[in-house]
């Protein structure tokens, strides 16, 4: 009964004309970045924060989200008239997606996609409105100790898990932290790293950092290669599929959606996990593994699927805990708190219009996009026929745009700037830089909820492992840090050892 | 050896190290419980050590990942491309509050238009200006973001 009248409370809020405009902008928006290749949800959100930050926050998170899983539908079009996934989230799509378009089965590519986005997006939604109420509730118990505690594991699985070098993840974590403790200490006031610059005093924001981050350096990748891609053409008439399609792509999508969901929840996993993971299921289950690559509905039907639900997955500890488990969230926590709502389960009995109403909104905003994306694929196509010589300096624009719209700072600008160098160079080098914003914006919140701790306990580091809750998340931390060694010294010897 | 990997390597430890010799600076413990200087204490040390295991692997490849790749840098003229970004950036920056948003706008994205490689000049003439005006009716007019008006000011 709570469940109807808190969904209730928020159609009453999505369906206000000016959020209904605001979700169909935000999915709209959504895929055309998500279709444009280089652009990824992360400086999709980044880039996209002005028109936010100019909206009461219900309908700013709402533009957000629709934004956020706009991208996974947009990716597709990509992946499979152009031969180039649009973001990384849709590289498995793209393996059998071109392959169904050089086929002559493009059409069908994209609605199978669309369709498996749908399903997988709307089932996420309803876990996402069956889960968060019970997980805010229990997290209504949480002390520093366990808020310490699931930051830290939302920051090393992110630094640990995520990029090709766990190295590289942690440093760039801890530089994260490093930039999160400029500015008066949350505790004392003492002043640190400012070196007597007031605009430093407030710390260094997470909005020029992660604009500068993501969208600028995502600008400076565009025109660094200036490819001109050549995109296939598509037809309403050609989308059309057939029985069998349909047969051949039920089971992969509730399988997809099962796994990206999961996936979605934890941290540091995202996306793009989710879907490397579902099309290995896939092939390992398939009769005819030998089949995946070579165009079978299977290979678009699952990933795409996996890919959607993870967006549901991911908002249940960000919305629940205030604790994100990707660059995305991490953005969207940035919003929030740029809008003075700390996320987290007080949010869901101090908020129910702002949490509701934006639960509401992402099953409506699934249905636009299905729509959209079966009916309109050749109104997309048409905006990748913009020429990056064009779209790179509008981005940049709009990126300083943004970022001066918050403070009306120049100094903001600078840094923007500064830190679309370091995006650019720490990128061309595959350092992560998720764990970075992450770290920003976790890192005041983590130095309090540490330092509350330690006072509680008065200086006795143990009260982390010896509380049962944060004790569990604690060693799941541990393992997550020290798997490398494990593996080698524990995991392998034991597996050799089997093996002969 | 790989420079690169070195460099960045290298740079993370001296990172580490200034932080490390402001926060010692700081209180480490206060009242028997944690100060302003403990966090960054640790973070220093976090970032030195990371910083030491990525200049390891730099000066010795064997200790990365096998599937690594190196490093791809653009050409010379994907460098130019990045340069002109940026340097018309910079520039804007500079300029903005004095010229104000549409003036620098118009002039950042002309120039960057053109030195990326159109030479239409219809459009040279058109987006940049076209641009300009949308973007300033959607944040100050919709949006009601003060942008700087700077020598358009007189215009109110």
């Amino acid at each position: 009964m709570d469940l109807i009248s808190n969904l209730s409370i928020g159609f009453s809020v999505a369906f206000t004309p000016i959020n209904l405009l605001v979700v169909m902008l935000g999915v709209i928006v959504g895929t055309v970045i998500g279709a444009l290749p280089g652009i990824g949800p992360v400086a999709g959100l980044s880039i996209l924060i002005p028109l936010a930050f100019g909206m009461d926050p219900t309908s700013a998170m709402i533009l957000m989200c629709g934004v956020y899983y706009g991208c996974m539908y947009g990716g597709t079009i990509t992946s499979v008239l152009m031969n180039v996934p649009g973001e990384s989230s849709s590289i498995m799509t793209y393996l059998d997606g071109y392959a169904m378009a050089q086929k002559g089965r493009a059409g069908p590519a994209l609605t199978i996609a669309a369709i498996g986005s749908f399903v997988a997006g709307t089932f996420s939604v309803v876990m996402l409105t069956v889960l968060a109420p019970p997980i805010a509730d229990a997290a209504l118990q949480f002390g520093p100790p366990e808020y310490f505690a699931l930051m830290l594991l939302g920051l090393s699985a992110i630094s640990g898990l995520t990029g090709k070098s766990r190295a590289k993840g942690y440093a760039m974590g801890f530089v994260g932290l490093a930039l999160a403790m400029v500015g008066l200490d949350p505790i004392g006031g003492t002043p640190r790293y400012s070196y007597g610059h007031l605009e430093l005093l407030d710390g260094i924001g997470f909005l020029p950092v992660a604009v500068g981050l993501f969208g600028l350096c995502a600008v400076l990748v565009m025109v660094d290669q200036l490819v001109d891609i050549k995109v296939m053409k598509t037809t309403l008439r050609e989308m059309l599929i057939t029985k069998q399609d349909i047969k051949d792509s039920a089971m992969p999508i509730a399988r997809g959606s099962f796994i990206g969901f999961l996936v979605g929840v934890l941290p540091g996993a995202g996306a793009t996990i989710a879907t490397f993971l579902a099309y290995a299921a896939e092939k390992r289950i398939s009769k005819t593994p030998e089949l995946f690559g070579t165009g079978i509905v299977a290979g678009v039907a699952s990933p795409e699927a996996a890919n959607n639900a993870s967006t549901g997955g991911a908002m249940i500890p960000l919305l629940t805990l205030g604790i994100p488990g990707s660059g995305s969230t991490a953005v969207m926590l940035g919003v929030l708190t740029l809008f003075n709502l700390q996320p987290g389960p007080l949010l869901f009995s101090k908020n129910p219009d702002f949490v509701w109403g934006l639960i509401a909104s992402m099953y409506i905003g699934n249905v636009m996009l299905l729509v959209l994306n079966i009916a309109f694929v050749p109104a997309f196509v048409a905006v990748l026929r913009v020429p990056y010589r064009i779209l790179a300096p509008l981005i940049a624009i709009f990126c300083v745009v943004g970022v001066y719209s918050v403070n009306y700072s120049v100094f903001d600008l600078w840094i923007m700037l500064v830190f679309g160098v370091i995006g650019y160079l720490m990128t061309k080098m595959d350092y992560p830089l998720a764990p970075l914003v992450l770290a920003l914006v976790l890192g005041g919140q983590m130095e309090v909820s540490l330092r509350q701790s330690l006072k509680m306990s008065e200086g006795d580091i143990s009260t982390f492992f010896t509380r049962p809750i944060s004790g569990v998340i604690m060693a799941v931390v541990i393992v997550i840090v020290l798997w490398p060694i494990m593996k080698r010294f524990l995991i392998k010897p034991v597996v050799k050892r089997l093996n002969v | 050896m790989n420079k690169a990997e070195t460099g960045a390597g290298s740079v993370f430890v001296a990172i580490g190290i200034w932080m490390l010799l402001d926060a010692i600076n700081f209180p480490y413990l206060v009242d028997g419980v944690p100060g302003p200087g403990f966090l960054p204490l640790w973070i220093a040390l976090g970032i030195i050590v990371s910083g030491v295991v990525l200049t390891a692997k730099g000066i010795w490849p064997r200790l990365a990942m096998p599937d690594a790749e190196g490093v791809v840098w653009p050409q010379a003229a994907g460098w130019w491309r990045v340069g002109l970004m940026l340097g018309a950036m910079a520039a804007s920056l500079v300029v903005l509050e004095k010229l104000g948003f549409m003036v620098t706008t118009t002039l950042f994205m002309a120039s960057v238009v053109f030195g990326l490689g159109f030479r239409s000049r219809w459009v040279l003439a058109t987006v940049p200006l076209g641009s300009a005006v949308a973007l300033y009716v959607i944040f100050a007019v919709w949006l009601r973001v003060p942008l700087p008006k700077g020598m358009l000011a007189f215009f109110g």
